[in-house]
């Protein structure tokens, strides 16, 4: 018995990211998702920082949420529409709901995660605990 | 003689765009030509819509400072160019991951007729660069009169 299988060629890609911060993809994601946001994660000695581009997404339609050590960033773009008059010419934005999911890494603080939105960016600090810190441990001669 | 020359992958693809936009090429036909892009990384995507009175543009700027965008009309040519800047302080920053685009980026647009050039106006917010176009009072049929000489 043959079942039709969805091809997905670019699944075996996935698997070679780095863990931390490795992007989930669901089976449906291309289904049901219509675009995606580019994301930069960079790391410092205190924590972590995301930065999503969403242009034109206004905060309402946004939403962000840590389940399990899984980062969510998901929500709606919607075309803003000027008048009744309107006809499009050229459309090469992206609209409709979204969702980035983020596995988080083990040693972080998800109960001091902040957010901010400004100018179609959307910034996410993520505090490492402290046992994650680096430590200083002096070093003690003995004469 | 060998010299060193700059690598430009995305060159190819800016002429492919510039192709494209040849075929379907109408009002508001993107121009990317070779001499201004070389310098552009990126294009933002855009969207045109016309109205009743007048078009209206609307680009994907995300994360660019509203200093660091100009946007000129030379013979019915609009350009839209500027620069989106990295952080500051990427000091004792590791990157795990970077999709997003920095630096130079420029799109230029053929400009329909009958538009108020001298009327664009401007406006930036969360990261979409908005610009109003007027159209200018086109001159309306007139009606001549016939007089019939009886």
């Amino acid at each position: 018995m043959t079942y039709l299988t969805l091809r997905r060629p670019t699944r075996n890609l996935f698997k070679f990211y780095s863990p931390l911060f490795a992007a989930q993809h669901t089976k449906t994601h291309a289904d049901q998702y219509s675009w995606a946001p580019s994301v930069d994660v960079s790391e410092t000695d205190n924590g972590f920082e995301v930065y999503a581009e969403l242009p034109g997404v206004t905060k309402d339609d946004l939403s962000v949420s840590v389940k399990d050590n899984l980062l969510t960033l998901s929500g709606e773009k919607r075309q803003e529409k000027v008048d009744d008059t309107q006809n499009y010419r050229r459309v090469e934005r992206r609209y409709g709901s979204f969702q980035r999911r983020f596995t988080l890494p083990a040693d972080i603080n998800t109960d001091n995660i902040k957010a901010e939105f400004s100018d179609g960016v959307l910034t996410l600090s993520i505090p490492k605990s402290e046992t994650a810190k680096p430590t200083e441990v002096p070093i003690t001669t003995t004469s | 003689m060998n010299y060193l020359t700059t690598r430009r992958p995305m060159r190819n693809l800016f002429n492919l765009h510039n192709e494209m936009g040849r075929i379907f090429g109408d009002a508001f036909g993107s121009q990317e030509n070779g001499t201004d892009t070389e310098e552009a990384y990126w294009m933002p995507t855009v969207d045109i819509s016309e109205m009743e009175n007048g078009y209206e543009i609307r680009a994907e700027l995300p994360g660019v400072a509203e200093d660091d965008v100009s946007v000129s009309v030379t013979d019915n040519l609009l350009t839209i160019k500027g620069e989106k800047r990295q952080e500051a302080e990427t000091d004792g920053k590791n990157y795990h991951r970077v999709e997003r685009r920095y630096g130079s980026f420029q799109r230029s647009f053929t400009l329909p007729r009958h538009i108020e050039s001298a009327g664009i106006s401007a406006g930036f917010k969360d990261g979409v660069l908005t610009l109003e176009i007027p159209k200018a009072e086109v001159a309306k049929p007139t009606e001549v009169p016939i007089t019939v000489n009886s």
